[in-house]
């Protein structure tokens, strides 16, 4: 009786099969490495992947977050920076006007100082950051202020004109005018005329912006401002003031008169001073929402990307050091495989 | 004994090394094949048996059994993780880059994007574009899926083909074998043959093998059903064709019982054919499912109502919509095929001449129709709709609960544990090709190891005839200078 002997081509296959095994685990751990992403997330975690699904669409979200928020802080500095420049030339106004209203050229230095500071608050509210409209509200597309020296202000200038005949039966341009008293005009300045500065004409005769800002999300489940518009209530405050002497300035009414119309005016830029610092520490509470969401988001994405890495990346180490084992284990199989080749009864007889 | 008996017996002798040289040559020649059993000769207790020389092979059925068995479960292991894995490329590699859930996590933040400006139009388009791309894949993996499952109908009529081949092949060489046996010839090689159409039927489907007198062979399925028994029975597949979405494929048939398919009397258990019936009655036609219900959730997710003040129109599909759809689909109900037919509206598609302000404005669905608009005050900053996109994709609906994953799901959740789900098959799946790939590998070593043939111990063989063929030479030699001896005395 013979003994059994293993069969041939198990001896030479066996260590084959086993290296097929090694090999493709190699390839998977050299991938690993590369990468640093586990080869095969999915096999490992079954149906727990969506974990990561959501866990990744989550922190793209607050990448999104984050990059608009910064947006949103540009565009509320912007409009901040736009609301301080308006509320210091408006100091500046004030301050001039003192001394000037009781100087014999009255007319002419105050009515110069208000369109100076009129082009200026309009180039203000027309501020764009990238091409962002700020005080737009949520109409975008065009300018948000009329230009009230140009072709655009031809409404405004007319409805004045109206407004002006409807009191007093003739246009501000009729030598008549040149009878209407301090107390006429103050009277129209309150009146008719002011009705041009209400919200109602606002947004036909002098600005393009809607009534509300705009608002976005600033993060998951927070609505924040992100934008101012021209309705608030300072704004139209100053225009009037602005408009009256630098309208009232070439016509025909006397200058006692118009020393009546700067009292009024001064009157209303000071109360809009008020308004602007209100609205000014409103965008700054914005402001700091957005900072304070972002610093929020930013907690969020290290918490997040954290269960992450630990979810699906793998460890440098572990893979270098399994990546050591299986080329031992390849070599191994190498130098057997040869071995046995060589290792045949043919070869001895 | 005589000297001239002692020379018949050395005779005999060198006739038996010659015979069993002729045997060790022909395992050596077979050492390579995987299908060869190593060849023995009966050892014989009498020099008159010599001259019918019994040869046999060496064999052990319960090993073949058991590889037989592991190799049929490897098959259908294998079948439905390469289904799963081809299945899951539809959605992208590691990343899923094309799988839903990313996607409308993408969309999500395209539309978070296009609401922090309203006006601008490149940001709605690329939300847009975001859409159109969930659409999209979602589309054409639904598609890919459906053709996956119209090859597999084909692939199974193609396997009854090669079951009926390799049964009539087996059906010859058992006629070969029994008639052969009858007559007392070497029906070895015949039987090696035979087992190895055996393998490749039991690649085909699970099979029993029983062993009858004169080496006959029965086959059944391993469900029980008669495959062979002196005739090969009719295997046949009648297939669906075209396989539609939520539809049911065709029946497996053996000698006309139904053995894989929809209602199998005796479902087998194992083979290519469970596999792929597998891959299409199991997870394939479940993703399809899936993939109904997440596209059927996004037009529901993004339809539009009457925004007029106690409108009573009825709701309508927006953005996503489905070819040839009318009105909205039903809240809990899958639609086979939506996910096919799912597109981005046209009438926001620029692309299709659509205008892409309708996705800040609303009324996608109906443009003409100023009562579905929500932006009445045509603000080019208005906000308020893209937000309330944003939110859409969160918000839980009705889910038919024949998906598998419950009964309320937001269409982002429901995506993603759709996906959760493949990824559960496909665990599953591998770890069970793994491991019955490995049964098969070891069962069939333990079989190679009883059965194979070891050159060396041949070697160790051919050693051993050449030394008592030399012996039997000499004895020849000797008995001639007896004789001679014997001759010269008798001169």
């Amino acid at each position: 009786m013979m003994m059994q002997l293993l069969p041939t081509r198990l001896v030479t296959a066996g260590p084959m099969e086993g290296l097929a095994r090694l090999q493709s685990e190699l390839a998977l751990r050299q991938k690993e490495l590369a990468t640093g992403r586990k080869a095969d997330a999915g096999l490992e975690a079954g149906s727990e992947i969506r974990r990561n699904v959501s866990l990744r669409g989550s922190l793209d979200d607050i990448e999104a977050f984050q990059r608009l928020n910064g947006v949103a802080a540009t565009r509320l500095a912007g409009a901040q920076s736009a609301l301080s420049s308006i509320a210091t030339a408006a100091g500046h106004f004030l301050g001039d006007a003192i001394p000037a209203r009781d100087a014999p050229n009255a007319r002419f230095l105050m009515g110069e100082a208000a369109g100076n500071a009129l082009v200026d608050f309009t180039r203000n509210l027309n501020t764009e950051v990238g091409g962002f409209p700020v005080f737009g509200g949520q109409n975008l597309n065009a300018r948000p202020m009329k230009d009230f020296a140009g072709p655009e202000g031809a409404a405004a200038k007319s409805a004045i004109e109206t407004a002006f005949q409807g009191q007093f039966g003739f246009m501000p341009g009729d030598a008549q005018a040149a009878n209407l008293s301090a107390g006429d005009l103050q009277a129209f300045y309150d009146g008719p005329f002011g009705a041009l500065f209400e919200p109602a004409q606002w947004g036909t005769l002098w600005s393009s912006a809607s009534t509300s800002a705009m608002q976005a999300e600033i993060s998951p489940a927070m609505t924040s401002a992100t934008g101012s518009t021209t309705h608030l209530e300072g704004l139209r405050d100053l225009a009037k003031g602005y408009v009256a002497l630098s309208f009232f300035k070439d016509t025909p009414v006397n200058d006692a008169a118009y020393r009546g119309l700067i009292d009024s005016s001064v009157g209303s830029t000071g109360k809009a001073r008020g308004g602007l610092t209100a609205a000014q520490a409103e965008l700054g509470l914005a402001e700091e929402r957005v900072s304070n969401a972002s610093a929020r988001l930013g907690e969020m994405e290290m918490v997040f990307s954290r269960s992450l890495t630990a979810l699906e990346s793998a460890d440098p180490f572990d893979v270098a050091a399994r990546i050591n084992t299986l080329l031992t284990g390849i070599e191994a199989t190498y130098a057997m495989t040869a071995r046995l080749q060589r290792l045949s009864l043919v070869n001895f007889l | 004994m005589s000297l001239s008996g002692v020379l018949n017996t050395a005779r005999f002798a060198l006739d038996s090394a010659a015979s069993q040289t002729s045997l060790v040559s022909r395992n050596i020649a077979g050492a390579g094949d995987a299908a060869y059993s190593r060849k023995i000769v009966e050892s014989r207790s009498h020099a008159s048996d010599l001259g019918a020389a019994q040869i046999r092979r060496a064999e052990n059925p319960a090993l073949f059994a058991r590889a037989t068995e592991a190799r049929s479960e490897a098959a259908s292991a294998g079948i439905l993780k390469d289904g799963i894995n081809q299945i899951r490329s539809l959605f992208g590699g590691d990343g899923q880059e094309n799988a839903p859930s990313i996607l409308i996590g993408k969309m999500q933040t395209a539309l978070r994007t296009a609401a922090s400006d309203p006006s601008d139009t490149v940001l709605a388009g690329r939300a847009l574009d975001v859409a159109k791309d969930l659409a999209t894949s979602i589309a054409n993996s639904a598609g890919a899926l459906s053709a996956m499952r119209n090859d597999i109908e084909a692939r199974l009529g193609q396997e009854a083909d090669r079951l009926n081949v390799s049964l009539a092949a087996f059906e010859s060489l058992n006629n070969r074998v029994v008639g052969g046996t009858r007559l007392g010839q070497d029906t070895t090689d015949l039987r090696d043959q035979r087992d190895e159409t055996l393998r490749d039927i039991s690649s085909i489907i699970g099979v029993k093998a029983f062993s009858r007198g004169d080496n006959d062979m029965v086959l059944q399925t391993d469900s029980g059903v008669l495959m062979f028994e002196t005739k090969a029975r009719p295997v046949s597949f009648q297939a669906a064709s075209p396989l539609v979405a939520g539809a049911s494929g065709g029946s497996f048939r053996v000698d006309g019982v139904s053995v894989a398919g929809p209602n199998a009397i005796m479902p087998t258990g194992s083979g290519t054919v469970h596999g792929l019936i597998g891959l299409r009655d199991g997870i394939t036609a479940d993703m399809e499912a899936k993939l109904d219900e997440t596209a059927r959730l996004l037009i529901i997710s993004f339809r539009e109502s009457d925004q007029s003040p106690g409108g009573t129109k009825p709701e309508i599909a927006g953005l996503f919509t489905a070819d040839g759809l009318t009105g909205l689909p039903i809240n809990g109900f899958r639609v086979a095929g939506i996910a096919q037919r799912l597109m981005v509206a046209a009438s926001v598609d620029p692309s299709k001449g659509g205008t892409v302000a309708l996705l800040r404005d609303g009324g996608i669905g109906a443009p003409a129709d100023l009562d579905y608009r929500s932006n009445t005050a045509n603000l080019t900053g208005y906000s308020t709709l893209l937000y309330q996109l944003t939110q859409a994709t969160d918000t839980q609906f009705p889910v038919d609960t024949a998906a598998g994953l419950g009964a309320n799901h937001s269409v982002l959740d429901f995506s993603a544990r759709s996906f959760g789900a493949l990824e559960e098959a496909r665990r599953s799946a591998t770890g069970k090709s793994e491991f019955s790939s490995i049964v098969l590998q070891r069962s069939t070593e333990s079989l190679a190891s009883e059965t194979g043939v070891s050159l060396d111990g041949e070697m160790a063989r051919l050693l051993e005839l050449e030394r008592s063929y030399s012996a039997s030479a000499k004895i020849i030699s000797i008995v001639d200078a007896m004789y001679d001896t014997l001759f010269s005395a008798v001169r």
